[in-house]
């Protein structure tokens, strides 16, 4: 049984993986030093040269990363090879108001789909699988990633990509399918839909799921195992360090493993931004030793987590961090897209009618999320004419999709409806009720 | 020639319509006239009052926000057909009505149509020709 894709590196001994990071590292900075201008200007400002780093202890001397430094220096400038030398492009949306542009080199790509195929290892696909791929294809990390995991396994790739359900469950059922990666709302709205187009699950060949990108409680894995009779494994990844196949999970279902040879991850105390020991929550940071185009230093997710590096009953010694718990920013994950309420904020100053004061309603009907906007209209918004009002509504609704990627319902409300608080205001109202 | 309504914007949820009629009945403002435009999503609340600008800064002390809109309040005889006699003038002259609501008076076989046009100026020498009485704020308060 084909149990582990690189096992040299997925079950190599602490000391050998602490050396092999070490060396990585060290190349690394000097790397990103010597080719990427604004990691040279701040490792400077920082006063740490790149004979400092010796080893991965001296990771901490090292300045962090974060989305700021993606939007000063979009849409290329953390790139560390000439364009010659890239091949693809992914980008993913920020509160800056700036995509996060990232490049791959080929080796880059395949450093992708190792990695992912180290993902659907562990979850037992094989060659002669066939891997419905769910997952949008386009800028978004996701179609592609699970594409090129795939392919490297040797299984058989179908391209679906997102929508048309009843397509999607005709070829689960007619190609027999018996490999998914989607995200795990879509894989309960499938298993919905499959009832109602009285599908007997039977009928379908799948047998495991990689579902991610948003998140979801063990009692959404229960429901997908048990109406689709499954095997689920969770899947962790964000496009500024590789896309997904960052860390996945093995069948003991005990934390992701990271691919640490590659993508080094570290937890932050969020307000000192110190190291937190095993166990302990804190934010996750990651530096990418080995990609050719995009290496990133201390990259902050603002995902908190925790960490272990005990050894995992599966033989793997890759450390495993736990499923991300919430952010320590004010990101929403909503049907798989990051929502910054900043975004939501910038479409509502833009227009002369409505006020800066607003609320966000996010819930999960059956197994969709919803977005609600509540919007306070101004006191000068010309409220004695309906039509006037269902226009607002309606170019809010368009401005909103096309900021965000996702639809949401309007909900207008009279001047000074909203509660007024003194210092950051909550503005979020979270139902899904995803702990 | 023309008068003062009071629009507010109202949620569509069980208690937004008695916040504000609260606040007017405290401050003993007498309602003439009381219309809801109703939406899947909002209400828009017009009221013709006797003192337009008094009910205003009620409102807006408790901050519910409002606009002051000049419509006009047509006189008619309260029978069948004088409604028709209106809105055949105006669709002889091709003005468009947004919108329009009815009340009648307390005494007098009176009844008075609230009357918003697309053209008003136009509506207005419509009315003045035709003979069609249209009341002043201060007729209306005096209802």
């Amino acid at each position: 049984m084909n149990q582990y894709w690189e096992p040299k590196y997925e079950t190599m001994s602490r000391d050998e993986m602490t050396a092999l990071q070490s060396e990585r590292l060290v190349k690394c900075v000097q790397y990103v030093y010597d080719r990427v201008p604004h990691y040279r200007r701040k490792m400077d400002a920082a006063g740490v040269a790149p004979g400092d780093i010796r080893s991965i202890e001296d990771i901490v001397k090292l300045p962090f990363t974060d989305k700021f430094d993606l939007a000063e220096t979009y849409p290329y400038g953390m790139f560390a090879v000439p364009m010659e030398e890239v091949v693809e492009l992914h980008a993913s949306s920020g509160t800056t108001g700036k995509q996060k542009v990232v490049g791959y080199t080929r080796a880059d790509l395949e450093l992708w789909g190792d990695s992912m195929a180290r993902t659907f290892t562990a979850g037992h696909l094989q060659k002669g699988d066939i891997m419905h791929v769910s997952y949008g294809y386009g800028l978004f990390t996701g179609g592609l990633g699970g594409h090129y995991g795939a392919q490297r396994v040797g299984a058989v790739t179908v391209p679906v990509g997102t929508g048309n359900t009843k397509r999607q469950i005709q070829i689960l059922r007619d190609f027999g399918c018996t490999a998914i990666c989607c995200t795990p709302s879509y894989m309960i709205y499938i298993a919905e839909s499959l009832e109602q187009m009285g599908v007997d699950p039977s009928e379908i060949k799948l047998k495991s799921g990689f579902l991610g990108a948003e998140p979801w409680t063990p009692a959404m894995r229960a429901e997908i195992e048990r109406r689709l009779n499954i095997r689920t494994y969770d899947i962790y990844g964000l496009t500024e360090v590789i896309g997904p196949g960052v860390a996945f999970e093995c069948d003991e279902r005990t934390g992701l493993h990271v691919n640490e040879d590659h993508f080094y991850p570290e937890i932050l105390d969020p307000d000192t931004l110190l190291p937190v020991p095993d166990g302990v929550l804190g934010e996750l940071a990651f530096t990418c030793f080995t990609k050719e185009c995009f290496p990133l230093i201390r990259y902050r997710t603002r995902d908190l987590c925790t960490i272990s590096h005990e050894p995992c009953a599966c033989g793997r010694t890759l450390a495993r961090i736990s499923k991300p718990v919430g952010r320590s920013d004010d990101m929403l994950i909503i049907r798989g897209v990051n929502v910054f309420p900043s975004q939501i904020e910038a479409v509502l100053l833009d227009l002369p009618e409505t006020s800066p004061y607003y609320a966000l309603i996010v819930d999960r009907v059956g197994a969709l999320d919803t977005l609600e906007i509540q919007v306070e209209l101004a006191e000068t918004a010309p409220v004695d004419e309906v039509r006037a009002m269902e226009n607002l509504s309606k170019k809010l609704r368009s401005n909103i999709e096309s900021t965000l990627g996702i639809a949401a319902q309007i909900k207008l409300l009279p001047p000074h409806s909203l509660p007024r608080v003194e210092g950051k205001a909550k503005r979020v109202e979270d139902r899904r009720n995803l702990k | 020639m023309f008068i003062s309504q009071i629009s507010v914007f109202a949620e569509n949820r069980p208690g937004a319509l008695a916040e504000i009629t609260g606040l007017l009945a405290d401050a003993k403002i007498d309602l003439r006239a009381f219309y809801i435009a109703d939406t899947a999503d909002f209400g828009i609340l017009r009221m013709i009052v006797g003192e337009p600008d008094r009910a205003a800064a009620v409102l807006r002390e408790h901050n519910i926000a409002n606009s002051i809109n000049r419509v006009f309040c047509i006189r008619m005889k309260d029978v069948p057909g004088a409604m028709h006699g209106v809105m055949r003038l105006l669709a002889d002259e091709k003005i468009g009505v947004e919108y329009a609501y009815a009340f009648a008076a307390r005494s007098g076989g009176d009844a008075f149509l609230v009357l918003r046009v697309d053209d008003r100026d136009r509506a207005a020498s419509v009315f003045e020709k035709a003979g069609l009485p249209t009341l002043s704020q201060d007729e209306v308060r005096a209802l």
